[in-house]
């Protein structure tokens, strides 16, 4: 078995306890620094005492908080507000309290983050972003984890006195990161697709899909999952199928089986052929054979599970409300992202913003290059002409001018960066060259999404997703090496606007967007349904074993008409034209055999859509109204229909 | 033509075996002309051998390419930051321990030296020889000094560990199963050019950290590189 489950569908419960303990983790730091002030430098705790007060019922609130805008709005509140409040403990009662915004609180603040994505981002968006999780997860245990493992080690070097404040926090920070790699395997256990069975049901996803192997179809689907980490074969499998079999021996002899000639063996073939393609369609992995096929009946077959499901059996029976999604979150679930629409006002903010701090930092930093020339006046050309390159893709929509204009600009800024520098400082030179690489990326990222087209995102992203991860770990492992951080707290009180607050600042900010973009990216994932005339395929693969038949016909109707939409004399006048003269305005829905029929396909093939991720469809509000407003087909926004080589 | 995938019993083809045993003698060649009689550069024991272990841990959690019948790993990043932090003697140690001793998990089992077929890691050993032997006098020529990082000419030799071995895999490829040189290439090596360049600048940060943070440096690495298998997992198709 891949993963143990404790509960299903919603991940965690509402939890007042659970609450409770994560305030008072969050509010620790507060405690932290008061104390520690108030040993080493006798300064009063009273403030920071009340400060924990009112950010642990803060915190508490926010955690009982139901599901909404206000879930994402009031971390952002508590995160101004705490921020306003430690500046200002800092200034009157003692700087060390700054230490809260740029060193103690982030573990915390990012365990709290994770808490409330647990809590309340259901679990077939976590199921997307499964890939992302563990780039995070990998991320951050190689990042903040040895960050705080060098600060101890650089501490016993030098020989800092023991005890001192640098030692205790070093050392709670150090524990507090343990929180966030906790949440985030727990997160990372979370986005997994559960596959569970038992001797009657089997669910995807929260979803029965028993419906779709009829028959002994299921039973052998149980017996191979019941052995998932060996292989069955083809006597085993007759066997519990039917415990009374007679020709198969107790163990199989190549001198009495002959499988070319035994119809068990044929019909268990065909089957588990069957099961494979139902299973590669549905994503859930495949059926391993012998390379060669003359010793299948001995070897038999085993099941190799997608990296991404987690089988779990369920000892209990059919227990299958354990598993269901909850299906009032399916119509969030399925809405994507807006690869087409981008924002271009932080666009253009950010890019004058990358400009002009890029060029102010080679001014400063780079003025050994600049002893022959006036800096100010190279600097400002400089600098507008970076801006206008930065900017001017933003407004382009034609793809081949967005490119030819990135590529200058990146030649623009790389040569900038290495020309200017080299002279001066290598560490310089490569951590500019490094930033700049990351920002194209981000860059990139944001821009694309004004260009829709599938075959693009396809094509790059095919390139991009294995090496994007080392773009933002060279960023990350060149801030932690190649730049000397200051300490901010002492700098934000001596010179608040000194250029290196400004530097830092802007460095951080473009990590935390570079990952941010990077995981929008990932996250999306482009699936392709093609209409033919024979059958719909799922990114080239017939969906014919898991819509079979009537369903295949009726999502074909669906997907080819304008709107989307279905009356239920539309749909009996197509699957069954030999009813369609029964149909009348003045019919019951209720007492119509065609409806109910129609009415179960709908339901089946709804299902199976929801479980491949392609969509959902949507029913009248009222069983009476069918006639009037129809069913309505509604496809996830990463999902492309291709039909007869037009792309809608 | 399709590919012919030697088995054992078959006839070997015979330019293969040719280029086999040039290689053989050139990477001879290159470990005689290693200036040995100058001494050893002065370096740890210590920092080399974690790195020995790294390289072998890289080559253990290779991954078989079906589509190219090639296992892929990071074991050229490794290199490249040896080369970088150590100089050229103690990274033929790294390029011995990662060619002869790791312990993959296959579907067939467990793979190490003695159940590989010789001819494989013949291949192996002597090609990243011979690519470190070219790479160094590159570096030299560009005015690097091998076991320091100089910026412009450690980022240009960097991607090339990676790109000279795919080029002398898909020369291999062609002697031996009959493939098509740049189509072998295109379609096994081209799609992982852009992680496999980006892991060896972060061999260049391991370079540049190591003066700075000592063995920490090496640690830091080895954990995103050693998942760094996960990111040539990115496509599902090849997935073992």
């Amino acid at each position: 078995m891949r993963g143990e489950i404790e509960t299903e569908g919603k991940i965690t419960p509402s939890h007042s306890f659970q609450d409770f303990l994560v305030s008072f983790y969050i509010s620790l730091p507060v405690v932290i620094i008061s104390l520690i002030s108030w040993r080493f430098y006798n300064s009063n705790p009273s403030a920071g005492l009340i400060l924990f007060l009112v950010e642990f019922l803060f915190v508490y609130l926010l955690c009982r908080l139901p599901t909404g805008l206000v879930i994402i709005l009031a971390p952002l509140f508590l995160v101004l507000l705490k921020t306003g409040l430690s500046i200002l403990l800092g200034r009157l009662v003692h700087p060390n309290y700054l230490k809260l915004i740029f060193y103690l609180e982030i573990n915390p603040y990012l365990s709290l983050g994770l808490y409330l994505l647990r809590k309340h981002v259901i679990k077939r968006y976590l199921e997307k972003a499964r890939w992302p999780i563990n780039l995070a997860l990998i991320l951050f245990l190689s990042s903040f984890l040895l960050t705080h493992t060098f600060t101890i080690y650089s501490m016993i070097i030098r020989g800092a006195a023991f005890p001192s404040p640098e030692y205790y926090y070093a050392i709670f920070n150090l524990l507090t990161s343990f929180s966030v790699i906790y949440l985030l395997f727990l997160l990372r256990r979370d986005s997994g697709k559960i596959l569970a069975f038992s001797p009657r049901s089997l669910t995807f996803r929260g979803s029965e899909i028993s419906f779709l192997f009829p028959g002994n179809q299921f039973l052998i689907v149980y017996l191979l999952l019941r052995k998932y980490t060996g292989r069955i074969n083809c006597a085993e499998i007759s066997r519990g199928i039917n415990k009374e079999v007679s020709f198969c021996p107790d163990s199989v002899d190549s001198n009495f089986c002959k499988p070319s000639a035994c119809a068990q063996y044929m019909s268990v073939y065909r089957r588990i052929n069957e099961i494979r393609k139902k299973f590669e369609s549905l994503g859930i992995g495949t059926i391993i054979t012998p390379d060669n096929k003359r010793e299948i009946y001995q070897e038999g077959w085993s099941i190799r599970l997608d990296p991404q499901v987690s089988l779990y059996e369920n000892n209990a029976g059919n227990n299958k409300n354990n598993y269901s999604i909850i299906q009032g979150q399916m119509k969030e679930s399925t809405k994507s992202l807006p690869i087409n629409k981008i924002s271009l006002f932080p666009g253009v903010f950010f890019s004058l913003l990358t400009a002009a701090v890029f060029f102010y930092e080679l001014g400063i930093r780079a003025s050994c290059t600049f002893s022959s020339l006036e800096p100010t006046v190279t600097l400002f050309i400089l600098g507008i002409l970076g801006a206008v390159l930065l900017t001017l893709p933003l407004f382009i929509r034609n793809w081949k001018f967005f490119l030819i204009l990135f590529f200058l600009e990146f030649i623009f800024f790389q040569g900038a960066a290495i020309i200017l520098t080299r002279t001066c400082l290598q560490t310089l030179t490569l951590f500019l060259f490094l930033k700049n690489i990351c920002l194209f990326l981000a860059f990139f990222i944001y821009c694309f999404r004004r260009f829709p087209d599938v075959e693009k995102i396809s094509s790059i992203k095919r390139f991009t997703d294995s090496s994007i991860f080392w773009i933002l770990w060279s960023y990350f492992a060149a801030l932690l090496v190649l730049r000397d951080s200051p300490d901010l707290s002492v700098l934000l009180i001596e010179e608040p606007f000194s250029p290196e607050i400004i530097f830092n600042f802007h460095d951080q900010l473009l990590l935390i967007l570079s990952c941010l973009l990077v995981l929008d990216f990932l996250v999306y994932r482009i699936k392709i349904l093609t209409i033919r005339e024979e059958s719909v395929f799922l990114n080239k693969r017939a969906l014919e074993m898991v819509v079979p038949g009537v369903n295949l016909r009726l999502l074909k109707i669906f997907l080819s008409s304008k709107e989307k939409i279905l009356l239920c004399r539309q749909i009996v006048k197509e699957l069954y034209p030999e009813e369609s003269d029964r149909c009348l305005d003045s019919c019951k829905a209720a007492l119509c055999p065609a409806y109910q029929r129609i009415y179960k396909k709908i339901q089946e093939l709804r299902r199976v859509l929801e479980i491949l991720d392609l969509g959902t469809i949507k029913s009248p509000p009222k069983t009476a109204s069918a006639k009037e407003d129809g069913w309505k087909i509604s496809l996830s926004q990463n999902v492309y229909l291709e039909m007869d080589d037009k792309i809608r | 033509m399709a590919p012919v995938v030697y088995k054992k019993g078959m006839k070997y083809p015979l330019r293969a075996l040719i280029f086999l045993i040039l290689l053989g003698l050139f990477g001879i060649f290159c470990l005689y002309s290693v200036p040995w009689n100058t001494g050893f550069p002065l370096f740890s024991w210590f920092p080399v051998a974690v790195w020995c272990f790294m390289g072998s841990l890289s080559e253990s959690s290779s991954i078989h390419l079906p589509k190219g019948n090639i296992q892929i790993s990071s074991t050229e990043a490794i290199f490249c930051a040896s080369y970088l932090i150590f100089g050229l003697i103690p990274t033929l140690f790294v390029i011995s321990s990662a060619s002869f001793i790791y312990l993959s998990h296959k579907t067939e089992g467990l793979k190490h030296v003695f159940n590989t077929p010789f001819r494989l890691t013949f291949f192996n050993f002597f090609h990243y020889i011979l690519i470190l032997w070219v790479i160094d006098i590159l570096y030299r020529v560009l005015k690097g000094v091998p076991g320091t990082v100089v910026f412009l000419p450690s980022l240009i030799i960097a991607p090339l560990f990676f790109i000279f071995s795919c080029l002398l895999n898909s020369l291999f490829y062609k002697l031996e199963e009959g493939r098509q040189f740049w189509g072998y290439f295109r379609d096994t090596f081209v799609i992982h050019l852009p992680s496999a360049s980006l892991l060896s600048l972060s061999s260049l940060m391991v370079a540049l950290s190591f003066p700075k943070f000592g063995i920490l440096a090496l640690l830091m690495f080895a954990l995103p590189l050693i998942l760094s298998r996960l990111s040539f997992l990115s496509n599902p198709e090849e997935w073992e």
